[in-house]
């Protein structure tokens, strides 16, 4: 892993050097209704490093590398709902500038990541459907008016492409009597998205001298433009204009801190409540052909969350052992997809989807650094929606991982 | 070997106690260094002075000159370095009080009331260097050290070279030798640290403020990658996406062509890794078809009590792995009312499946049902007709009925006893599977073809008779629960040279235009 050698290398001269690195390794299951898949591993790799250049300037490179054999609850259960390994493998740059007289900082980043992703018996890595690359700019003014609380203002554009998926329809030619077998203005990369997102972020506690809560929240707009997506018309055909996304998210949280005394040793207990609301409004309509059903505005929806969180640690305060619990329940109501029956039927009422996720974990230190971690998720997923050919809405999941962390 | 001299009441550190200030005391031994000019040699971010017998505040500059009584701030992420005339420095560290006392050349004297500062001190015999805190003093002479002041007053001295007396103001008093580091709270005085324990505190700052910005990081990069993983769902929840019974991957693809005002044209596209497979369904209707497409498409599989308003006058529907080819075209279509038609009950439709509702429903003897009846009919395979049948205004189906069309048949279906797996027809459905073959062949075998249909889920398992309340591949009840399952189907015939047309579709599309009975 040349990669990471050089990030926990040793800095050139006259750079104050601090490694950040991180290593996770673990084995587990994936339960989906009745089905129960294979065991499978997991792990986890973040290789980073602040090179601080000067009293102005620090830079850091970071790598994050990951695979998954066995599925997160949260995953999509489309086809392929047991069987699913990711590997993903990212690096990035980040400048950081303190300005002079102030407490802000500017960030500067760029980074590029491949996902590769293997559903199916025949796809290989490298080769997946829905592998994916993203290469990513942003720029991002952080204000730490009292360490570790910050205001942040960002501006990120990405770019997200799908190198192996194109339309079917495009390519398909025509058919033995000579006529062509897809639509006019068929568009070929469906999925490629070119991103801008702005955000504002801050966490603020209180009261500020004493902190006994903290706040937290964001906002952003992220808009997303289809970079070879066209409209679907009510007749199921194209139209020249193509598809644009703007997704608005907000999210809040509050926590109580508090020390306490536990099995004889100081320990920290932190309480938490976030709520988070998203909608996202669509130019996109969608013709179901088998149905000869036109749905109007079928991908603007707006979706709500919110979940208790608590975690508990106890022991020393650089390798503690801890447990946390959390619950969290979003709802996502489609604006203009309509709910069908079992059968198809549509009916008049607009889709939503209900997922309950509640996940524990547990963590006991084993040696200086290494840390053994046991995890659960259950997952409760209900919907109107009974159509459920192709993707399910109504069912439950369970995974559990096993494994060890490393922490430098 | 570590020496640790033992405090009185020497107690663990602790990042933080919540205790009021003005307690401990920290004295250093009694040294002294000449330092009777002083100067702000650098200035980073927002630093304030305040003149001795001046009450306003006012950014001070690099270089400016300090004496005694002067007083410094600096805000957070600030930083400012007080040098000596004898390269002794001092620097502070954001968020920082600090008052110089007093500035003569046998001694100096500073207070730090908050904040932090680092001390690199030059060696002197006869000088003293003291530094103050809301509860300590400290002197020191020819030694590098840095005093942390919390705002309950809590202080940690942490030494990295030279030697240094801490005591507390109950008296008691410890020495620290190089890179020992020492807590002093209300309480008193704690443990000496270990040498490495004070630069790994320094450096844990720096390790968090590192691991804060991988965190910011990888939010970012989560962010982002949501993005994607949204368009994934798309395609998987549109149901883009199978598994085939094989455990292959299908990309499905279906859509609608209006190729014409009377004319529409469903496509469904497979692809797997190595082949694309496709069925298309042209119809031509007998009118421009209105706007809404399914008011006509809703009458393909005929009508209850009144003669459709739309149906098809002619149609060809094909399925193809883009090499080899199976093809159906039919001309002369026209409504007939099979419950009421010369022929009786022989081909009378007693279920119907409704698209109203999409359900099959019971249709009662003679209630009129309109169904399209076509005079001309072909199915060919790479070209080679293998069933025809033509007539002239038909009214039925019935091989050898009045009115019924002339079939010319070349192949026909072979049942058991006439034949036996695997080139017959023949269903598993009693070794628990939905899966059936069905073949036809001529009477020497060489003209065939050959349909293996499997019903299946999204991820590509065979359903079983369970999950049906039907028992055979045909009927309502089968119908109706196929609906939420798929359908597979492998044609191959002795045109294809071993070669197959492997197509998976919802079930609907071949219920709506009559290709599943």
């Amino acid at each position: 892993m040349p990669l990471i050698a050089v990030v926990m290398a040793a800095p050139a001269s006259g750079a104050q050097w601090t490694p950040v690195f991180n290593a996770s390794l673990s084995g587990g299951q994936y339960f989906f209704l009745k089905q129960r898949g294979s065991l499978g591993g997991n792990a986890e790799v973040t290789a980073a490093g602040v090179a601080k250049l000067s009293e102005r300037w620090s830079v850091m490179p970071m790598y994050a590398g990951s695979y998954r054999g066995t599925k997160g609850v949260d995953a999509g259960v489309g086809a392929g709902t047991l069987f699913q390994q990711q590997m993903d493998h990212g690096v990035s740059v980040t400048g950081i500038r303190s300005l002079e007289a102030s407490t802000w900082r500017l960030k500067p980043s760029a980074s590029y990541k491949r996902e590769f992703l293997k559903e199916t018996r025949d796809e290989t890595w490298g080769r997946g459907l829905f592998d994916y690359e993203k290469i990513a700019l942003g720029f991002e003014a952080e204000n730490i008016y009292k360490d570790p609380f910050s205001w942040r203002l960002g501006f990120d554009v990405f770019r997200v492409q799908f190198p192996h998926y194109e339309s079917l329809e495009s390519r398909s030619g025509v058919d033995p009597f000579g006529n062509p077998l897809g639509r006019e203005l068929a568009p070929k990369k469906v999925l490629d998205t070119l991103n801008w997102q702005v955000s504002a972020s801050g966490s603020r506690p209180w009261p500020m001298a004493d902190p006994r809560y903290v706040f937290q929240g964001s906002y952003s707009v992220l808009y997303k433009s289809f970079l070879d997506q066209r409209l679907v018309d009510a007749s199921g055909q194209f139209k020249n204009e193509g598809r644009r996304d703007v997704l608005q998210s907000f999210s809040g949280s509050i926590g109580r801190p508090t020390s306490l005394r536990l099995f004889d040793q100081d320990g920290r207990l932190d309480l938490s409540f976030a709520v988070n609301f998203a909608y996202n409004l669509s130019n996109q309509n969608t013709f179901d052909a088998t149905f000869a059903k036109y749905l109007e505005d079928s991908y603007s929806y707006w979706s709500l969350g919110a979940g208790p969180a608590a975690s508990l640690s106890w022991g020393e305060m650089k390798t503690p052992s801890w447990t946390s619990m959390s619950l969290r329940w979003s709802r996502q109501t489609y604006r203009g997809r309509l709910a069908q029956s079992g059968e198809g039927v549509y009916g008049s009422s607009a889709q939503h989807h209900d997922r309950y996720v509640l996940a524990m974990a547990y963590g006991y230190p084993i040696a200086p650094q290494f840390t053994m971690t046991l995890r659960t998720n259950f997952l409760w997923a209900t919907s109107n929606h009974h159509y459920q050919s192709g993707y399910a809405y109504d069912y439950r999941a369970v995974n559990y991982l096993i494994g060890v962390s490393y922490q430098y | 070997m570590k020496q640790e001299l033992q405090p009185s009441r020497a107690r663990n550190w602790r990042p933080k106690t919540w205790v009021s200030g003005a307690a401990a005391a920290l004295l250093c031994g009694a040294l002294s260094v000449a330092a009777h000019a002083l100067s702000l040699s650098n200035a980073q971010g927002t630093v304030l002075f305040l003149k001795s017998g001046s009450y306003t505040w006012v950014p001070a500059p690099a270089g400016q000159a300090l004496a005694a009584g002067d007083q410094l701030k600096t805000t957070a992420g600030s930083r400012a370095t007080v040098t000596f005339d004898d390269d002794s420095r001092v620097e502070l560290s954001g968020g920082s009080a600090f008052t110089i006392r007093e500035a003569a050349e046998q001694a100096s004297e500073m207070q730090l009331q908050l904040g932090s500062l680092r001390a690199w001190i030059s060696k002197s015999l006869n000088r003293r260097f003291q530094v103050r805190t809301p509860t300590a003093v400290c002197s020191v002479r020819g030694t590098e050290f840095s005093v942390h002041v919390e705002q309950d007053g809590d202080t940690r001295v942490q030494m990295f070279n030279g030697l240094l007396a801490v005591a507390d103001k109950t008296g008691n008093e410890v020495l620290l030798k190089d890179k020992e580091s020492i807590d002093v709270t209300a309480a008193g005085l704690g443990k000496v640290g270990e040498n490495g324990a004070s630069q790994r505190t320094s450096g844990d700052e720096s390790a968090r403020a590192a691991r804060r910005e991988v965190d910011l990081r990888m939010s970012k990069e989560e962010v982002q990658a949501a993005a994607a993983e949204e368009a994934k769902l798309a395609e998987y929840q549109q149901g883009k996406a199978l598994i085939d019974v094989n455990g292959n991957r299908v990309r499905l693809e279906e859509y609608i062509i209006r190729p014409a005002a009377d004319q529409f044209k469903l496509v469904v596209l497979n692809e797997r890794d190595s082949r694309f497979d496709y069925f298309f369904y042209q119809g031509t209707f007998n009118a421009a078809l209105p706007a809404d497409m399914s008011v006509a498409l809703r009458q393909l599989t005929g009508c209850i009590d009144v003669a459709c308003g739309y149906y098809l006058t002619s149609y060809r529907t094909g399925r193809s792995n883009t090499i080899d080819n199976m093809l159906e075209v039919a001309s002369g279509g026209h409504q007939v009312d099979l419950n009421n038609n010369a022929v009786g009950a022989q081909d009378d439709v007693s279920a119907a499946y409704d698209p109203g509702t999409e359900s099959f429903i019971a249709v009662s003897a003679g209630r009129p049902y309109f169904s399209t009846l076509f005079d001309s009919y072909n199915l060919s395979f790479n070209g080679v007709s293998h069933q025809s049948w033509s007539g002239t205004n038909i009214q039925n189906m019935i091989s050898g009925q009045a009115l019924a069309p002339t079939f010319t048949n070349v192949t026909t279906v072979q049942t058991s006893p006439s034949c036996a797996p695997p080139n017959c027809t023949y269903n598993e459905i009693g070794e628990g599977l939905f899966h059936d073959v069905v073949y036809a062949s001529d009477g020497t075998g060489t003209i065939w073809e050959k349909y293996d249909n499997y019903v299946i889920n999204d991820a590509g398992k065979i359903a079983r008779p369970s999950d049906f309340s039907a028992t055979s591949f045909s009927g309502s009840s089968f119908k109706t629960t196929l609906l939420g399952w798929n359908f597979q189907t492998i044609v191959t015939a002795s045109e294809f040279a071993g070669r197959k047309i492997d197509l998976v579709v919802e079930p609907k599309i071949f219920i709506q235009s009559g290709l599943i009975p």
